[in-house]
């Protein structure tokens, strides 16, 4: 199949393989256009307050361009503050993940110990465990702990996700032990070998399982739905789900509000795209 | 503590115990590695472990999360089959994963196989599909209920009037409503799967379709007998996690749907959901979840035997 232009070119006239390199390249740029379609209609309709909305694209230019739709949001709602607050979660969660759950893959790849095959599997069958068994017990012990509307209640529980254990387990497994048994001749600690040995020759993985998690932390809906009623400590997802009900009359503003919660991120993804498409589908890969 | 006489036969014991002897040996040497997994086992046992057993526990008792709960046996589990709402629920969740995993397989192999092909243009494609990917489905469920507008002026209305189609009441309808969360869900999700799909081809090695062309195999052939066969495992990750991502539908039913029109989109989670921080039904909402885990178990179990089997 990846050599089929080429041997159809051989075969075929060269109308068909004209006819056949037109197939390849505009079926894939059409379907990418059609994607991109609603970040098209959201950025225009969010240049001006648009309280009809028209199904014409042509009607969606605006005709006297505005960012009075994005400062109205900024003003009106605690929009900043969900963006910081999504911002310190997300963050946080993935620096917890990237020591705790590193520590734990090198562990179970590089140590032999009594039981390790059976809690690995136990803990890989975690990921099979549907949101809707551990969020009504979660939610008891983070309200029994008084942690409901807190960064710790909102921290904490994604960090038993067991992913990362699993992609970093994967990874290291294929480190060289000659590495780890060499410095530990040498008289360093086994924290020693894993802060100066193992972490820094994994720096790919960790960039991935890095990538992974915020995003991951970064569009989260449920839990933060559930764990935070107080709209100062909303995350992104939460205060947006609301803020749409409240500005349903203006549909500049609720777009300024999508377009607004989704650029920082597409800022970043645009300078590290390699990373992040590596990141995104790392699990599967690695599978 | 009273010391007891010598017994003649404990010499013969003691090499009983030797081998004994080597486990807590054995023992004590793991015990330093538990130390290092201590970290993450903690929150694996408060946030993971600790919830399923409790959920299950849950599951034998009714009550809420302002009244508590008392203990009333397999009650729930009897119910929750005369329950019409659950199985409204159950079925919805079953057709929209039918629709959703295969259209989704289907189409982003397609895709991935034809971006495959090209030799420009490839990354603006790759960047496009992504951008989905990016966000929370909270924004773009604000952004699609606008495009779903039922009104002949609705955008997408627009849209399918070019060809004719009549003017549809897509999130209103309840024959309509599971289809349109499809379409919104498939838009969402299927770049992660066409990416998948390209990782999944890049990881064939080209020398065996120069081989095979060698040999005189056609496209077509080589297409069914090296990338079909190969892409097994990629085939065998979406299958499973589709289905295990799929029952899960929540976000989509919360912000576009809240359930309706009427119950006509109620998804498993969705119920869940409302049963315990809505309804006060906190033993009920369990007994769905574990439902759910179970069900999820058993479909993995099933498309694992399946497709290794073939």
């Amino acid at each position: 199949m990846i050599n089929s232009n080429q041997t159809l070119g051989k075969n075929k006239t060269k109308a068909g393989n004209m006819l056949f390199k037109i197939l390849i390249y505009g079926i894939p740029i059409a379907i990418a256009l059609l994607t991109i379609f609603p970040f098209i209609f959201m950025t225009l309709v969010s240049l001006q307050h648009t309280y009809f909305l028209s199904g014409n694209p042509a009607r969606w230019i605006p005709r006297k361009p505005t960012i009075d739709t994005f400062f109205h949001i900024i003003r009106e709602s605690n929009f900043l503050r969900w963006t910081l607050n999504s911002l310190i979660v997300a963050t946080a969660v993935t620096l917890l993940v990237v020591f705790i759950h590193s520590l734990a893959g090198y562990i179970f790849a590089k140590k032999d110990f009594q039981g390790r095959n059976l809690i690995f599997t136990l803990i890989l069958a975690g990921i099979m465990v549907p949101r809707a068994v551990t969020i009504i017990p979660a939610f008891l012990i983070i309200r029994d702990l008084h942690l409901l509307n807190s960064y710790p209640g909102l921290i904490l529980p994604p960090l038993a996700l067991p992913i990362g254990v699993f992609l970093m387990r994967q990874f290291m497994y294929a480190l060289p032990s000659e590495l780890v048994d060499a410095a530990k001749i040498d008289g360093c600690s086994e924290l020693g070998v894993f802060w100066r040995i193992v972490l820094p020759l994994s720096k790919p993985a960790l960039a991935v399982l890095g990538i992974y998690t915020f995003m991951e932390q970064w569009r989260d809906f449920l839990w933060p739905l559930v764990v935070v009623t107080k709209d100062t400590m909303k995350t992104l997802p939460v205060g947006l789900s609301i803020f749409h009900t409240e500005f349903r009359t203006d549909y500049g503003i609720q777009m300024a509000g999508v377009l607004l919660s989704i650029l920082p991120i597409l800022m970043v993804f645009l300078f590290f795209q390699k990373y992040f498409i590596k990141g995104l589908t790392a699990g599967a890969l690695k599978g | 503590m009273v010391r007891t006489f010598q017994n003649p036969i404990r010499g013969s014991l003691e090499i009983l115990r030797w081998p004994k002897m080597r486990v807590y040996r054995g023992l004590a040497k793991s015990v330093k590695w538990y130390m290092f997994l201590l970290p993450y086992m903690l929150f694996y046992f408060i946030f993971l472990a600790v919830p399923i057993i409790w959920s299950l526990i849950l599951s034998f008792q009714k009550g809420g999360l302002l009244a508590g709960t008392t203990f009333v046996g397999p009650k729930n589990y009897q119910v929750v089959w005369h329950d019409k709402l659950f199985i409204t629920a159950l079925r919805n969740t079953a057709y929209y994963t039918i629709l959703v995993v295969p259209s989704a397989m289907f189409f982003s192999l397609f895709l991935a196989l034809l971006i495959n092909q090209m030799q420009r243009f490839q990354n603006f494609v790759k960047v496009c599909i992504f951008l989905p990917l990016l966000s929370s489905a909270v924004p773009l469920a604000i952004v699609w209920k606008a495009l779903f507008i039922p009104e002949r002026e609705g955008p997408l209305n627009y849209l399918v009037g070019l060809v004719g189609i009549p003017p549809q009441n897509w999130l209103g309808s309840p024959m309509l409503v599971i289809p349109s969360i499809v379409i919104f869900e498939i838009w969402r999700g299927y770049g992660f799967w066409t990416l998948v799909f390209l990782g999944g081809l890049g990881t064939i090695p080209q020398v065996l379709y120069e081989a095979a062309e060698v040999d005189g195999a056609s496209p077509w052939e080589s297409f069914l007998h090296i990338t079909l066969p190969l892409l097994r495992p990629t085939f065998l990750f979406l299958a499973v996690m589709g289905v295990i991502w799929n029952f899960q539908l929540f976000d989509a039913v919360y912000m576009l749907t809240y359930g309706g029109p009427g119950n006509a989109s109620y998804s498993i989670v969705w119920y869940v959901y409302r049963n315990a921080f809505h309804f006060e039904k906190l033993g009920y909402a369990a007994t769905m979840g574990i439902l759910l885990l179970f069900m999820i178990l058993i479909l993995t179990g099933l498309q694992r035997k399946f497709i290794e089997i073939r």
